[in-house]
């Protein structure tokens, strides 16, 4: 069952449709329609693999939704989904982002996502979900940090998001021979995720 | 400059420079703060926009390079820049400053003379030297490191809402400060230095904040300089240079 948000600090009438599958077969099928820019298929459908927790595909969206709200920002890509995928990255090059951090046709697990105003007349929540359900061929899976963990690739992770400096002083401290404290699996994941989601965060000042 | 708009959240402080918010971020159960530097009417437009953004920038970065070497701060988790408006993680706790005033006025004997130590209390100020000293090893420097720029937060009970005045009573009861991490806030003074000046500034400001809110506390600050000097680095360096700092204040030059 997809979930579905709407986010705190954009219009109520925004809403986000998520579905995270795995054992994916048509990867192949779904990258060239994006290519083709075929509006059918007008989703932000993300490699899962570079995701480290539930938080940073959605806050990916608040982003691209945030800058398609703003006059003064606007998308610098075709439409909110491509921003989307193109928001998860921590660089402004967008084809690098597409190729990192957005399906590619070998992809066995994708995270898809919808935006839609609601308040358009042609929704149909209903309809969004029947669609999104069945535009993967895969198994869905729950949207939870749990699962998107289980397909996290964390050397890509480290490497896209330049994240080499990450615990730099305990690494120090080892290095002159001092104690350092050891982190919890629990901890190290969420410091991996926060310094993820500012990285996003970071990437628009220039 | 982007017009200002309502921020959904409730205000919980207001400063000269920014306005703090407690709201949400994403999920209704993600717990955030938004510090936004609302525009200055008496300033020039172009001037003022320039000085906000460079500001909410430079204390952003600071942020996430802080928390992602691994020094205890809020996380980033959304700028936008052109509306002065940070988003971050949500420290809950007590200032340190909140919880010693709660701890001194509760009648505990603090002596100078260093009669009836507190275990309790000598333990949060190391971890304050410590967490002070990972800081300056990793040359950042706060720029206005006070006891209300200092915050406590239990480990374990990150994200359960504790009242912070019900949190302090709570400490000395039934739970170990040790338990208890420092975790640095408010770097919109801060800057990128390797130098000793800077740092030794740095520890001469917290000294003159620390003395002057907590008169009874001078053995206090010492234990902070004692575990500073022992887990920071550059620590002698830096100590050699405070000596100087006190005998002629914070200012180097007193020209102009």
């Amino acid at each position: 069952m997809p979930t579905t948000l709407s986010l705190p600090h954009l219009p109520s009438s925004y809403r986000l449709h998520i579905a995270l599958f795995t054992s994916v077969g048509n990867a192949a099928h779904l990258h060239s329609q994006l290519l083709a820019k075929n509006p059918e298929y007008e989703y932000a459908f993300i490699e899962p693999s570079i995701l480290v927790s539930h938080l940073q595909p959605i806050s990916a969206c608040f982003r691209a939704i945030h800058d398609l709200l703003d006059p003064d920002v606007g998308l610098r890509t075709p439409n909110v989904h491509s921003e989307t995928v193109f928001s998860l990255s921590p660089t402004h090059n967008i084809t690098d982002s597409y190729r990192r951090f957005g399906i590619s046709p070998s992809s066995t697990a994708v995270l898809a996502i919808k935006i839609l105003d609601t308040s358009l007349a042609s929704y149909s929540e209903s309809d969004t979900l029947d669609r999104l359900a069945s535009i993967v061929e895969g198994t869905e899976v729950e949207f939870a940090t749990g699962e998107i963990r289980k397909l996290t690739d964390l050397s890509k992770v480290k490497k896209y998001y330049k994240l080499k400096d990450m615990g730099y002083v305990d690494q120090l401290y080892k290095k002159k021979g001092r104690t350092a404290e050891e982190k919890s699996e629990e901890e190290t994941w969420r410091d991996l995720e926060v310094a993820v989601l500012g990285a996003m965060a970071l990437r628009s000042l220039v | 400059m982007a017009p200002p708009r309502p921020i959904d959240g409730t205000l919980l402080k207001q400063g000269a420079e920014a306005h703090v918010y407690k709201s949400t971020f994403l999920l209704p159960t993600v717990p955030c703060l938004i510090k936004v530097r609302p525009t200055k009417s008496y300033r020039h437009a172009t001037l003022d926009l320039r000085l906000t953004k460079h500001r909410c920038v430079s204390e952003a970065r600071l942020l996430n390079r802080c928390r992602s070497m691994g020094v205890l701060c809020p996380a980033v988790y959304f700028v936008d820049e052109k509306r002065g408006e940070i988003v971050m993680e949500w420290i809950e706790g007590p200032s340190v400053r909140d919880f010693l005033h709660s701890y001194l006025d509760s009648g505990s004997n603090l002596d100078d003379e260093g009669k009836n130590p507190d275990v309790q209390i000598d333990t949060l100020m190391e971890n304050i030297g410590q967490t002070i000293g990972r800081l300056h090893d990793i040359d950042i420097i706060h720029g206005d490191l006070t006891t209300s720029n200092l915050m406590l937060r239990h480990r374990e009970k990150q994200n359960t809402a504790l009242d912070s005045h019900q949190g302090s009573q709570g400490f000395k009861n039934d739970t170990s400060l040790s338990d208890f991490d420092v975790v640095l806030i408010d770097f919109g003074l801060g800057q990128v230095s390797n130098s000793d000046e800077d740092k030794a500034v740095d520890l001469y400001v917290l000294e003159r904040a620390f003395l002057s809110t907590h008169p009874r506390a001078t053995r206090l600050f010492n234990i902070i300089l004692e575990s500073y000097k022992r887990s920071c680095i550059g620590s002698a360096v830096v100590l050699r240079r405070l000596q100087e700092v006190r005998l002629r204040g914070r200012k180097k030059s007193m020209v102009g």
